[in-house]
């Protein structure tokens, strides 16, 4: 084998074992980006889950917030205050789940800044659309904090970005 | 025997009938020419002309559900956004983009009233509106670098309608067609 040959396996080699430990150890950012997108893969439905599908989905949903985790949803909802907690929000998505039809949610243009070590924002823009004849699509602007806890980064605080000033419908 | 050859002159000469198909008589032009082109097209559909697709009913019956368009991402480089211009919308980043029409200007004042819509107490003639809607709305005053932003399809819910003021920096361009 000539040297030049050498140094090309060797190159090779090293580039796919940094590819392997860029797979196997991500860093905070890509950690951040795969809880956020696995939240929009788990809030995707096909609308042939059977109940306990749907259970585990929204156990898995719920997994991903913080235990003191809040949800703000009041600029774009008709909502009275905030969601708070990890087991208020498991209540919510779990009342709602029997009227879960098809719907796919997809996450764009997720920029992740890290604060510290511990903690994070994301922007996102999150969007859902429903299947079938009168399928329906709405997106939305939110920003996320994610904190990391025990290891785990989990989302610590929804805020539904409006962007713009709504007038006063009467 | 002998491959299929052209009878051309110059380069072409000799050169088998499937290699001009695929590549032409001179590969090296070739390369310059699909080098060139895809440059354009990534200069052309990623920056200039976005190609987009209409996913909502609120522009309707002016655009509707899965009608193919672009946006000009340039068209405000030379003239400033105007009233009853369709623009793109940016939310976090440009993917997902909100079609509206611009019926306020920076500075004015906006109400509507049983759907028509006045403009610091002027009636505004919307030719484009095809089904007004009885909405009623409170006036809002526009800031220095503020565009209120509508939909064509007043038949909606005004709730479920997203309007109002958009500031300057979220209008990302015109729509082409």
């Amino acid at each position: 084998m000539s040297r030049s040959s050498r140094w090309l396996m060797i190159g090779v080699v090293l580039a796919g074992l940094a590819g392997i430990a860029w797979r196997l150890w991500p860093n905070d950012e890509r950690k951040i980006r795969q809880t956020i997108l696995g939240m929009a893969a788990d809030a995707t439905f096909t609308g042939h889950e059977g109940n306990f599908a749907k259970l585990g989905k929204i156990g898995s949903i719920a997994g991903r917030f913080a235990e003191d985790a809040e949800v703000h949803l009041e600029q774009v909802l008709p909502l009275d205050g905030p969601l708070k907690g990890r087991e208020t929000i498991r209540q919510m998505l779990t009342a709602g789940a029997p009227y879960m039809g098809a719907v796919t949610v997809q996450v764009y243009d997720l920029q992740v800044q890290l604060v510290d070590d511990v903690s994070a924002t994301a922007l996102l823009t999150a969007s859902a659309k429903t299947t079938g004849k009168k399928g329906e699509f709405d997106a939305q602007e939110f920003e996320l904090r994610m904190v990391k806890r025990e290891g785990r980064w989990l989302v610590g605080r929804v805020e539904a970005v409006l962007g713009y000033r709504k007038p006063n419908i009467q | 025997m002998t491959d299929a050859t052209t009878e051309g002159r110059g380069e072409g000469r000799g050169t088998p009938w499937w290699q001009i198909i695929l590549i032409g008589r001179n590969p090296r032009m070739t390369l310059v020419r699909i080098g060139v082109t895809a440059l354009l097209a990534w200069f052309v559909f990623g920056e200039v002309l976005r190609p987009m697709r209409v996913a909502g009913p609120s522009m309707e019956p002016t655009y509707r559900l899965g009608q193919i368009n672009f946006l000009n991402r340039w068209s405000f480089k030379f003239h400033p956004p105007a009233r009853s211009d369709v623009v793109g919308v940016r939310l976090a980043g440009e993917s997902v983009v909100y079609l509206k029409r611009i019926i306020g200007l920076p500075g004015e004042r906006i109400r509507f009233v049983r759907g028509q819509v006045f403009v610091d107490d002027d009636l505004l003639v919307e030719p484009y509106l095809k089904n007004p809607a009885p909405w009623n709305e409170a006036e809002l005053q526009l800031g220095p670098d503020e565009y209120f932003l509508v939909g064509d399809n007043r038949t909606m819910s005004a709730r479920d309608h997203t309007h109002g003021a958009f500031r300057r920096s979220k209008l990302i361009g015109r729509v082409l067609l």
